[in-house]
């Protein structure tokens, strides 16, 4: 009863109930590291009278002199403090029995349970160790973190946008990323708005059982995530700034050997090398030779540029700019008896390794608590306001990609004055000079994220607490696209005189009737363009919570909340697209034709409500059975569809303490099994995965949509055409069984623990926009079809290696398993595309990220060469020596990680630590589509390999006898090995470009030096002085076979990970130093 | 019992009594959508359903496939070779749009009928569906045979895999929807509601969708000409049809929604496939597809001097260059020496042209030209199932063609054209083969408008008899393929039914009617 009553008390943040007394005597409890330690149990010797410290140590008690108090708890070893003659401060130092079994844990509802109440796998990251190494999102520094919690930074740039999963996909269409519960309300807004400094602790409630009670949003697990909120002591200001610097690391590897020509005067034969095409963007031209030969045509004034025909060193890396980003963090926080407070503000400004890539963000937070009697109050608001200065990754990483590595690419910069950098003077026919793509294509965005949360408790009785909390989030962004666009002039227009030279310098040629510059002809644009548009998301939620904590009889206690949640999301978007403007003055007035609407001007709202129980039972402190329930109102559903159960039923028992001889002796401290089981919902497939609700609605309605497609309205004829995809007004939310199974281990008090879970999720009824077939009239229904499987086994080991006065050395070690199966679809279809296709440049579709039945999801599947099936030898042609496609798609593996190894390491010395993070993920393939553009181009590396000569295609064989028997092929040459062979043969094939992603990275370097307290102290300001140096990103090692990019990256946050494209620039490492105070 | 749980049981309900706070109708928000609509006049459905139509004729893809086949345009060689496309290794992505893109069309003319079936005033727009569902399954007949027809369209009715209908049950069965169509029209004269300028192709002519729906029944019943009990069901269903029953000299079924070239979409379908955008920037196939020398070289041994320049542009050296298909030569990749497609004024060849068939952005989408009409109803006639002139409505076909591609004084061009002595490809006076001289300048005149129209008359008649073979290394065809594979979509999301066609060759197997 004493622990729960602790427990409680964190409901009501002070205790109320003490015996009248002399005065009042506040303290603190704090280990030997002088951190707080919350919850214990104070008493007064020989009274019944007690209380218990707060979530930071902090506790108020009525004493007199003389008194003892006693202060207990699980976890410490119990201290006596007298109560002295003056003096009503008392700080009160414990120790720590380390024992992870008593940890306080915050579950759903930010109920707190201790660790070893709980029949679910749970896990903490605590604000410290997430911002070890400063990142900007709080997703980068939990990566690595903790098992089963699988961080996917997608792509670099500003505020680099992350994917995170917990324990995998479970949805074929649905949201697969977790809650996110701030203070605890939903969190709509991204992630990456948050300060990482304004983080208290996170805790991640992995499996489906341990979020049940949040029931059709529940099955993908719960970030929970605590602010700040001030704590009781003296007020304390800390300031920090930080400085980093990053820079482009591993291009696609490309070859430097060969020059430029695209096809130009070759007849039938492609082999012989011999002609240079000055303004080409293929390299299929002639070896380097180093001869000074042109660069493009003959400007208007006469002028040609002319250069060395070899490759320039560092061409595509120094095509990129230093990224250099500054932080400035203050914040104060404070704390008295009865209030907290805590103010912080941020402001990132970055400039990005893409030419005039910029962003800024600034964040500020207020929280804090008041109590009054049995009424206690707190609240929080945060504003952040996100900037970014973005242009055409793709486009621009293209041309720098494709460009002949001799041309000389960083001196193209000045794209606006320098003669060979302009539209005109740039030496390409075919494409523009990616410095102006990126000067004069400009995607700006500001996002206003606003969130509030305010949250009253009464506490009528000791055993009884009522609580409410209205929290809000809004995003408010402003879109625009700039294209400020030069046209080409008439003399490039019009010239049709191009240079030619060949590669050995002996002379330049003239040809009058070649034509002019293609894209001056044919993609010159004319005028600027403008396009805009306003979004904005607003979600009110309103939580009602009581709470009961009792004893049943002697051996039994009981914890119950009750409650219900409303939450209401509404999303509005208007977009308009001013096509050309006179000027390039940015905005709807200065436009040249009638202003069109983008599709963008819509309305949609869904509101929910659920109402939930949960109660846990515990039995002496050994055993502890715990459920939930939660049916959800869901306007998005039919009513017949609303009303249903979501369930958690776990359960865990301390096996050490109900045999005690398993733990005897030192070693072996404790050992707890634990069991779950759960029935959980999610309906995020209605809006094609998104995670708010208001984008799923109206799905179940069929609709006849604006036949835009068709160029409908006309000025005078509008035309409607039936929606492609069946609706359907039967659905249901898909339901996720979770079996989850755990055995926790504490070694030598506390100093080292092991916790391995085994765990098995099952969607039915799974969400679907089936494709169909065309011929039905419809391209898709909606469907409850699909059917997975999902299996994972989690461990963890956290260490203390090393402990002595100087040093600690502290390890951690997560390995997780993922194993996913794909069951059903749809009735007879055995696959699902979840991404757009890519393409060889002739059209065909070379591959993309499926589900397939059968398989695990997702998996990537492309087509492939024609193949011997009793070998796998590629079937060629006796006549071509070629290769010919296959007709369907092979299944070429799963796209996300099957095995999963984080690594994290703090060491300290005295006055310095390093932390470490690292991590492996492998076991998957990655869909590399911009080595199909580099194989276009000529300029990828394999495109060399065979000195661009007829050669016999690798690992193949022929057939004389129309396929009865093979022979390997040793002599059959492919007709060319050039033009004709790289672009349009081999690059047609998707499973050219899969290869293993496995990947080790070491993603965290921090090395940290504090200050001597005698030094900081002579400054009688300053309390702490810490200086941080460190790096992200700093090693990556893949398999050889990837040529490409970091397997991590993606093109698209979605579920179907799994391939990159041009649109993802090159992966960086990033440097920074910190110097961090307190005032 | 214990007291607190007593006061539990008392406030678990208390608190679920909270939900009826939530007022009546706080969840019943999702319907109606406040964005789109649920429910929309059918003549809303009509105008879309018919730009798509248009869109279908002039879709990149299908088309391009069918105009390289047909001796009309060779791909360029300024860009990568197609070696699939050139070797006519056929594949079910080849012109999968002629498939994919159609049946959503379909639906919405399904979807017109059905509305057209429940309210009587709504008649003539339901002739009009059934008219346009009978032109293009028919059209899918002819590249693809079987398909499925009697189980399409039903998804809405959970009909998610429709099986497969044997090609000459579903011309049989469209021939009838054609008559019902035509019978539903005249019933309504009067009574039913006009469909006015939502019918983007007659403008709400009733008369002319008679003629429209006769004339298409003329083509499926002439594609039968080589089948055993053809000649039968053609005399049979041609019973009491004359000239005037279908499309005549200046009534070409175009379609024109108000195409404009103020967005991309707004364009009329050929130029957004063969144009540039509003911006400027090509479309996609403005340079990629040139001009043959297979129906260069007819021209020119012709003497059509006409034509040539009202399809392609000049070259440097002032006249229309062709380029073989498959051809790979280097020197030939340049726009200066091989004529690109259309109005458009390359520097250093003469125009811009003011006419012609890539004309303008704003041009309607020619979905049956009369011309095409005109030579169905004289090779009919040739054959004795029309008891009209063959003579004078081959000639009023030519002379049709001419006035379509606006020919500056396109009669007397035509005329001298058609009147050359002793040419049995252009004058049927004195030709010893009047039905291959029909076909070949139907053929000439069908570039671009309706290439799949000259390939099933290649099928069914083996005209024009010369048409080449791709010239690219490597090619083992001797002959141009029958038809097209089944598409992806349907192996991958109609396996069964798909399955049971069997296997099928492009360059082998054959549509129902051919010989």
């Amino acid at each position: 009863m004493r622990k729960s009553l602790s427990l409680l008390a964190v409901l009501i943040m002070v205790s109320l109930f003490a015996l009248a007394q002399v005065r009042t005597v506040t303290g603190r409890v704090t280990d030997q590291q002088g951190q707080p330690v919350p919850f214990s149990t104070v008493r007064i010797k020989g009274s019944k009278a007690g209380t218990a410290s707060d979530a930071d140590g902090s506790f108020t008690i009525k004493a007199k002199e003389g008194d003892i108090i006693i202060i207990s708890g699980t976890g410490i070893t119990s201290k006596e403090a007298p109560v002295g003659a003056s003096g009503t401060y008392l700080n009160v130092q414990v120790s720590r029995k380390e024992s992870n079994l008593t940890e306080v844990v915050v579950t759903a509802l930010g109920v707190t349970r201790q660790a070893k109440e709980l029949g679910y796998s749970t896990a903490k990251v605590t604000g410290k160790d997430l911002e070890q190494a400063k990142p900007i999102s709080v997703a980068n520094g939990l990566t690595g973190k903790v098992s089963g919690l699988e961080i996917q930074t997608v792509n670099n740039g500003l505020f680099a946008p992350t994917r995170i999963t917990l324990r995998g996909n479970r949805s074929l269409t649905g949201n697969n990323q977790p809650l996110i519960v701030v203070d605890g309300a939903i969190f709509y807004n991204d992630i990456s708005t948050l300060n990482p400094d304004d983080i208290s602790d996170i805790q991640v409630l992995k499996g489906s059982s341990a979020s049940a009670v949040y029931g059709s949003d529940a099955s993908n697990g719960v970030l929970l995530i605590t602010t700040k909120h001030g704590v009781r002591a003296k007020p304390v200001v800390s300031v920090s700034t930080t400085g980093q610097v990053e820079n482009v690391c591993y291009l696609p590897s490309y070859q430097q050997t060969y020059g430029s020509n695209g096809g130009e005067y070759y007849v039938y034969d492609y082999t012989n090398l011999t002609t240079y095409i000055p303004f080409e963007n293929q390299s299929y031209g002639p070896i380097y030779n180093g001869a000074t030969v042109p660069l493009g045509r003959i400007l208007q004034d006469g002028s040609l540029d002319m250069v060395p025909y070899s490759a320039v060193k560092n061409q595509k890396k120094d095509f990129f700019n230093t990224g250099t980003t500054t932080q400035n963090n203050f914040s104060y926080s404070a704390g008295d008896d009865n209030s907290r407070f805590f103010l912080s503000g941020q402001d990132i400004r970055s400039g990005g390794v893409m030419p005039y890539d910029q962003g800024r963000r600034d964040a500020f937070r207020v929280g804090g608590s008041k109590t009054y009697g049995v009424f206690s109050a707190n609240f929080s608001l945060s504003y952040t306001n996100k900037y970014t200065n973005t242009g055409n990754t793709g486009s621009i990483y293209d041309n720098v990609m494709a460009a002949p590595a001799s041309i000389p690419l960083s001196s193209l910069r000045n794209f606006a004055s320098y003669k060979y950098a302009t539209t005109d003077g740039y030496f390409n026919d075919y494409f523009y000079n990616p410095y102006m793509t990126a000067g004069t294509q400009r995607y700006l965005q500001t996002d206003n994220n606003l969130t509030g949360n305010v949250q009253l408790n009464l506490k009528p009785t000791k055993w009884l607490n009522f609580s409410y909390r209205l929290a809000m989030n809004s995003l408010d962004r402003k879109w625009e696209y700039n294209v400020q666009e030069e046209d080409y002039s008439d003399f490039s227009k019009t010239n049709t005189v191009a240079v030619f030279s060949n590669a050995n310098g002996t002379g330049i040629d003239t040809l009058p009737n070649w034509g002019p510059k293609w894209i001056a002809v044919n993609n010159g644009l004319t005028a600027p363009t403008y396009e805009t548009y306003n979004y904005s998301n607003f979600l009110l939620t309103s939580d009602l919570l009581a709470t009961a904590v009792t004893d049943l009889g002697k051996n039994f206690n009981l914890r119950v909340t009750l409650g219900t949640t409303y939450i209401d999301n509404k999303i509005t978007e208007v977009g308009i697209n001013a096509n050309t403007l006179f000027f390039p003055v940015f905005n709807v007035q200065n436009l040249t034709g009638i202003p069109s609407l983008s599709g963008l001007n819509y309305f949609e709202e869904a509101r929910r409500l659920g109402y939930f129980g949960e109660a846990t039972i515990g039995f002496k402190q050994l055993a502890y059975l715990h459920g939930s329930y939660r049916t959800d109102i869901d306007s998005r559903l039919s009513s017949a569809n609303r009303f249903i159960p979501y369930y958690d039923v776990d359960a865990s028992v301390v096996l050490s303490d109900i045999f005690p001889g398993i733990a005897r002796g030192n070693f072996l401290e404790f050992v707890k099994a634990r069991g779950a089981y759960s029935v959980t919902g999610n309906a995020s497939a209605l809006a094609g995965g998104s995670q708010y609700i208001a984008d799923g609605a109206y799905a179940t309605v069929p609709t006849i949509l604006p036949a835009a497609g068709y160029g409908f309205p006309y000025s005078s004829v509008g035309g409607y055409g039936l929606n492609t995809s069946i609706a359907n007004p039967n659905i249901k939310p898909e339901q996720v069984v979770e079996k989850e199974v755990g055995l926790e281990f504490g070694f030598e008090k506390g100093r080292y623990s092991f916790g391995i879970t085994g765990y098995d999720q099952h969607l039915t009824n799974g969400i679907v926009y089936a494709q169909i077939p065309r011929s039905s009239g419809f391209d898709q229904a909606l469907l409850n079809a699909a059917v997975t499987e999902n299996k994972g086994i989690e461990m963890d080991f956290h260490g203390t290696i090393v402990r002595s006065s100087s040093w600690t050395w502290q390890v951690g070690v997560n390995y997780t398993y993922y194993h996913s199966l794909v069951e059903a679809i749809n009735q007879g279809t055995p696959t699902l595309n979840i991404s757009g296709f890519n393409y060889g440049f002739n059209g065909v579709q070379t591959g993309a990220v499926f589900a397939v039945v059968g398989a695990a999801y997702p998996s990537i599947e492309t087509n492939d060469w024609v193949r011997d099936p009793a070998n796998g030898k590629v079937i060629v042609n006796t006549v071509t020596g070629l290769p010919s496609i296959g007709t369907s798609y092979v299944n070429e593996g799963n796209s996300t990680p099957k095995d999963v190894v984080g690594i994290t390491s703090n060491l300290t010395w005295k006055n310095f630590s390093l932390a470490i993070t690292a991590d492996y993920r492998g076991g998957y393939k990655i869909y590399n589509a911009i080595g199909q553009f580099m194989d276009f181009s000529g300029i990828s590396s394999e495109t060399a390999l065979a000195g661009r000569q007829r050669f016999v295609f690798p690992n193949s064989e022929y057939s004389t006898d129309g396929g009865k028997t093979y022979t390997a092929n040793t002599n059959i040459t492919t007709n060319d090995g050039n033009f004709n062979f790289w672009p349009g043969v081999y690059d047609e094939v998707g499973s050219n470009y899969v290869v293993s992603g496995s990947v080790w990275k070491l993603r965290e370097v921090a090395l940290s030096y504090s200050l001597p307290r005698k030094i900081v102290a002579a400054t009688k300001v300053i309390q702490t002085a810490t200086l941080t140096l460190s790096g992200r990103n700093l090693l990556m090692i893949r398999p050889k076979t990837n040529l490409w990019t970091d397997p991590e990256f993606a093109d698209t946050v979605g579920n179907a990970v799994g391939a990159t494209t041009e649109n993802e620039a090159p992966p960086t490492r990033i440097f920074s130093a910190t110097l961090s105070l307190t005032l | 019992m214990h007291n607190r749980i007593k006061i539990l049981f008392i406030l678990g309900p208390i608190f679920l009594m909270g939900l009826a706070g939530c007022q009546k109708g706080t969840f019943d928000i999702n319907s109606p959508n406040p964005n789109v609509p649920s429910v929309v006049p059918a003549k809303f459905v009509l105008s879309s359903a018919l730009a798509g139509s248009a869109l279908l004729q002039y879709g990149g893809g299908q088309t391009d496939l069918m105009n390289t086949y047909m001796g009309y345009l060779s791909i360029s060689g300024g860009y990568i070779p197609n070696i699939a496309w050139e070797t006519y290794n056929v594949t079910t992505d080849f012109g999968s749009a002629n498939w994919d893109n159609a049946y959503p069309v379909l639906e919405n003319y399904v979807f017109i009928e059905n509305l057209a079936n429940q309210d009587s005033s709504q008649a003539n727009f339901g002739a009009i569906a059934r008219i346009m569902l009978a032109y293009h399954f028919s059209r899918l007949v002819d590249v693809y045979n079987d398909i499925p027809y009697s189980a399409a369209l039903q998804g809405a009715n959970g009909i998610l895999f429709p099986s497969y209908d044997k090609g000459s049950d579903v011309y049989t069965a469209l021939i009838h929807q054609l008559d019902t169509a035509i019978i539903i029209i005249n019933n309504g004269a009067g009574v039913a509601t006009n469909p006015g300028s939502q019918d983007i192709m007659f403008g709400g002519q009733m008369s002319q969708w008679i003629q429209f729906a006769n004339t298409v029944k003329l083509r499926m019943l002439l594609n039968l000409t080589q089948t055993a009990n053809g000649p039968t069901t053609i005399q049979t269903e041609l019973a009491g049809l004359n000239g005037s029953s279908f499309l005549g000299a200046g009534e070409d079924a175009i379609i024109n929604p108000g195409y404009t070239n103020s967005n991309p979409a707004q364009q009329t379908p050929i130029w957004q496939t063969y144009g540039f955008s509003p911006t400027g920037a090509a479309n996609g196939d403005e340079n990629y597809l040139v001009a043959c020398s297979y129906i260069v070289n007819f021209w020119s041994s012709t003497n059509d001097t006409s034509r040539p320049q009202q399809v392609f542009c000049l070259n440097n050296s002032g006249v229309v260059q062709g380029r073989a298909f498959g051809s790979n030569n280097g020197t030939e990749t340049s726009p200066n020496i091989i004529s690109l497609l259309g109005y458009y004024s390359y520097p250093g060849s003469a125009g811009p042209y003011t006419s012609g068939l890539v004309v303008s952005p704003t041009a309607g989408s020619v979905l049956f030209p009369a011309f095409e009409s005109l030579f169905l109803q004289a090779e009919a006639a040739q054959r004795g199932y029309l008891s009209i002139d063959p003579v004078a409505t081959y000639e009023s076909a030519v002379s049709e063609s001419y006035r379509l591609l606006s020919v500056p004084n396109y009669q007397t061009s035509a005329t001298a054209y058609y009147s050359q002595p002793g040419n049995a490809q252009v004058n049927i006076v004195g030709s010893a083969n009047p039905i291959t001289t029909i076909i070949t300048q139907k053929w000439a005149a069908l570039i671009l408008y309706d290439p799949l129209e000259s390939w099933c008359d290649w099928r069914r008649l083996g005209i024009p008899a010369s048409l080449p073979v791709s010239i690219f290394p490597g090619t083992t065809a001797t002959h141009i393929p029958y038809r097209l594979l089944y598409p992806t979509s349907e192996y991958k999301y109609n396996a069964l039914n798909v399955a049971a066609e069997g296997t099928i060759n492009a360059l082998t197997s054959k549509i129902f009617w051919q010989p």
